[in-house]
């Protein structure tokens, strides 16, 4: 056992991708998890408070419609007075006095329903605003919709008089389309998910980063063609060393797999403590099955010879990728369905469900169900891990038989 | 050292043939070490030295051929014989994460799985090395020849019966070189065959007692380095400082019956003669008579890279 004495030597004498990745990355699943789960839930239709708008209008008109437009305006917010000289006109819009003024040029109304009736394009109603806020414009939109209803109104009842086509366009004006304000998917999961059960969800990145960036160093080091030659020349069999080296990788694996899983614990422990011990044991299995699958990848690389750097590139983008087809940064409900059936292929997926199904495991009535469907999708995990371990088995073989790993005669033990 | 007393060949190589593709590193090659020898494989870069010795060590297989050491025959999952080795590749090979003392230690429990034993396994071979000051160093603050030296140390420490050094002295000192050759020497006398491969000709001709001369994979002579000289018409290389040429010199040097080769070269006239006993003062003679004006003569005794120049044309460091 000298060889996984001494490998566990150098792992911890390599801290570095340690810190940076279980820790680190853990420390940030810890506020992406308090960020979410502990965010204000969407409020109601009756929390919307609507903004009061101040406004002014130089009306040189003077007219019945011009006067239904006021009556209009008046629901906005409350009409300043601005003076007739242009000069204080610009100041009052330049310095926020007013959100929008509005400039109504003499003979408007006469224009106005002229057009409308005849179908030809409508005079402008002049507006002013600033860009500081959104005031001015939303103040402009009403009264243009408010004109809009006045030019149907006089459309259609040709002979009606300028007041009650003013008196139509108010009435319609002020009908208002029923809304329900409806929270998205995201929300409604966000606001109702165990702040465990996301830490472990957005740890999954963590989790393949880390655990692939700390092992590949290991047998990167021990792959090194100068020393495996030397260890191919001595009495000790393929089979023990390649174990050896394994049993020390799964070593700094469970210590990755315990600080982040401690860290979690510890920040969120009452809802940890709120899965049940049923519910918080399947899903401890279920992050320990899914921590042997960056273990069997990163062991895979190493029989291939990948660096240490291209090791830790590879369980970046790994973690990226497995976190997305997991749903752990986008809820898989909206994801298209391709995206839902390729995702199926990939351990996340599985290990989110069985994530989720120990969320449910508290309350359910159907536990058993509930436990076999946990059971069958951390058997899934634990699949793709070993997969990819014979995978990296046989490549292990294979690659041996090149210059390259150090020489091909010492592999032909049977 | 073990306590095997085999009467057969340390180590039998029978025509051994190694190719890649189409190219042939090793044709046909043939030879045996006694056990207590310290056999030279000497060649230049690219002869096929360290083929050779990755295929007697498993590390290569091989097309044709058989391998055997001690008497019995090597095969990859010989960890008997694997046992009775010690390896020194030419490059070193030892981790950065680990002190002297821990890599020694690592390399030594490969072979001895008895702790105690394994520790004065250890202790020996720091000793041995000259590494007692730097035992608690990691590798990447040691000198390229405590490099070197530790390297060995790894190779050594188990005390092996049969030891494989591959070009142990590259970039080194001339003070770490010479310890080095003497650590092999003082371990051959402690038991150990030795097998050394370089292609530099003074240390194969001060340390062994035997060498084979390999090029293009090929084993072009083979024998006691006497014997190798032996084999060559030089007698004598005659080295005279001049510093300008005389007219004709060159041809009446060459007309002379035992002058094999003359050349002038950096100021220096340098004369290859046969066997003979006046040979020095017949080419001052011929010096003299053509108005020449030595500066230093000096002659030196045939070397193996005479041998070599002699049996490929090439010097052996070409």
């Amino acid at each position: 056992m000298r060889v996984c004495k001494y490998a566990l030597k150098m792992a911890a004498r390599r801290p570095l991708f340690f810190l940076i990745y279980a820790v680190g990355l853990s420390v940030m699943g810890v506020v992406m998890a308090l960020a979410v789960t502990r965010a204000e839930p969407a409020g109601s239709l009756q929390d919307v408070v609507r903004p009061q708008l101040e406004w002014g209008l130089v009306d040189e008109d003077r007219s019945e419609l011009v006067a239904g437009l006021i009556d209009s305006l008046d629901e906005l917010g409350p009409r300043v007075e601005v003076a007739q000289d242009r000069l204080a006109q610009e100041e009052a819009v330049a310095q926020g006095s007013v959100d929008c003024l509005f400039i109504v040029p003499a003979g408007f109304e006469e224009a106005f329903l002229k057009a409308a009736r005849a179908g030809e394009s409508l005079p402008s109603l002049d507006a002013a605003y600033g860009f500081t806020g959104a005031g001015g414009a939303l103040a402009s939109a009403a009264a243009e919709r408010w004109l809009a209803s006045a030019a149907l109104a006089a459309a259609a009842h040709p002979e009606a008089s300028a007041a009650q086509v003013a008196e139509e366009a108010t009435r319609a004006a002020r009908k208002t389309a029923s809304v329900e304000l409806m929270a998205t998917p995201d929300a409604a999961e966000a606001s109702s998910a165990n702040a465990f059960t996301f830490y472990l969800e957005w740890s999954i990145y963590t989790t393949i980063a880390s655990i692939i960036a700390c092992t590949a160093a290991l047998f990167t080091t021990f792959n090194r063609t100068d020393v495996r030659r030397r260890d191919l020349a001595s009495p000790l069999t393929y089979r023990s060393f390649t174990l050896q080296v394994a049993l020390a990788a799964l070593a700094v694996t469970l210590a990755c797999w315990l600080v982040s899983t401690a860290i979690g614990l510890l920040v969120f422990w009452q809802d940890a403590v709120a899965l049940g011990a049923a519910g918080l044991a399947s899903t401890l299995l279920a992050s320990l099955a899914f921590m042997l699958f960056p273990l069997s990848v990163s062991f895979l690389a190493g029989q291939f010879g990948v660096s240490s750097q291209g090791a830790n590139a590879l369980g970046n983008l790994l973690g990226m990728a497995i976190s997305f087809m997991g749903g752990a940064w986008i809820s898989m409900t909206l994801l298209g369905p391709e995206i839902q059936a390729v995702a199926r292929f990939t351990p996340g997926w599985w290990y989110t469900n069985a994530l989720m199904s120990a969320q449910e495991l508290a309350g359910s009535s159907h536990s058993a169900a509930v436990g076999s469907s946990i059971l069958t999708d951390v058997g899934v995990v634990a699949l793709f891990s070993v997969v990819l371990f014979c995978i990296a088995l046989i490549a292990g073989k294979l690659r041996e038989q090149t210059a390259a790993a150090g020489g091909n005669g010492a592999v032909q033990e049977s | 050292m073990n306590e095997s007393t085999s009467p057969s060949a340390a180590v039998r190589v029978d025509n051994l043939v190694k190719r890649y593709g189409a190219f042939v590193a090793v044709d046909h090659i043939s030879f045996e070490i006694e056990p207590g020898e310290v056999f030279g494989l000497l060649g230049p870069n690219g002869s096929g030295k360290t083929t050779t010795i990755d295929c007697i060590l498993q590390l290569l297989s091989y097309d044709k051929g058989e391998i055997s050491l001690f008497g019995q025959p090597m095969a990859p999952t010989r960890y008997d014989l694997k046992r009775r080795l010690g390896v020194v590749p030419q490059n070193i090979a030892v981790f950065d994460e680990l002190t002297v003392r821990e890599n020694i230690d690592y390399f030594c429990s490969l072979y001895v799985t008895d702790k105690a034993r394994r520790a004065q396994c250890v202790e020996a071979a720091i000793g041995f090395c000259g590494l007692e000051d730097f035992a608690a160093w990691r590798p990447k603050k040691l000198s390229g020849g405590l490099l070197r030296r530790l390297n060995i140390a790894c190779g050594i420490a188990h005390k092996p019966d049969l030891a494989f050094f591959d070009e142990p002295t590259v970039a080194v000192d001339a003070q770490s070189r010479a310890q080095i050759l003497e650590g092999i020497r003082v371990m051959n006398q402690a038991g150990a065959t030795v097998v050394y491969t370089s292609h530099y000709m003074e240390e194969v001709e001060e340390l062994c007692s035997r060498v084979a001369i390999l090029d293009h994979g090929h084993i072009i002579a083979a024998g006691t380095v006497d014997e190798l000289k032996a084999q060559v018409k030089a007698g004598e290389t005659i080295s005279v400082e001049l510093p300008e040429l005389p007219d004709g010199l060159t041809q009446k040097l060459q007309a002379m019956p035992q002058c094999l080769q003359a050349a002038y070269k950096d100021h220096t006239l340098t004369v290859r003669c046969a066997n003979g006993p006046h040979n020095l003062l017949d080419v001052l003679g011929v010096v003299r008579d053509c108005h020449g004006v030595p500066g230093r003569v000096w002659s030196q005794p045939p070397t193996l890279n005479d041998v070599f120049l002699e049996l490929t044309g090439r010097e052996l460091r070409d």
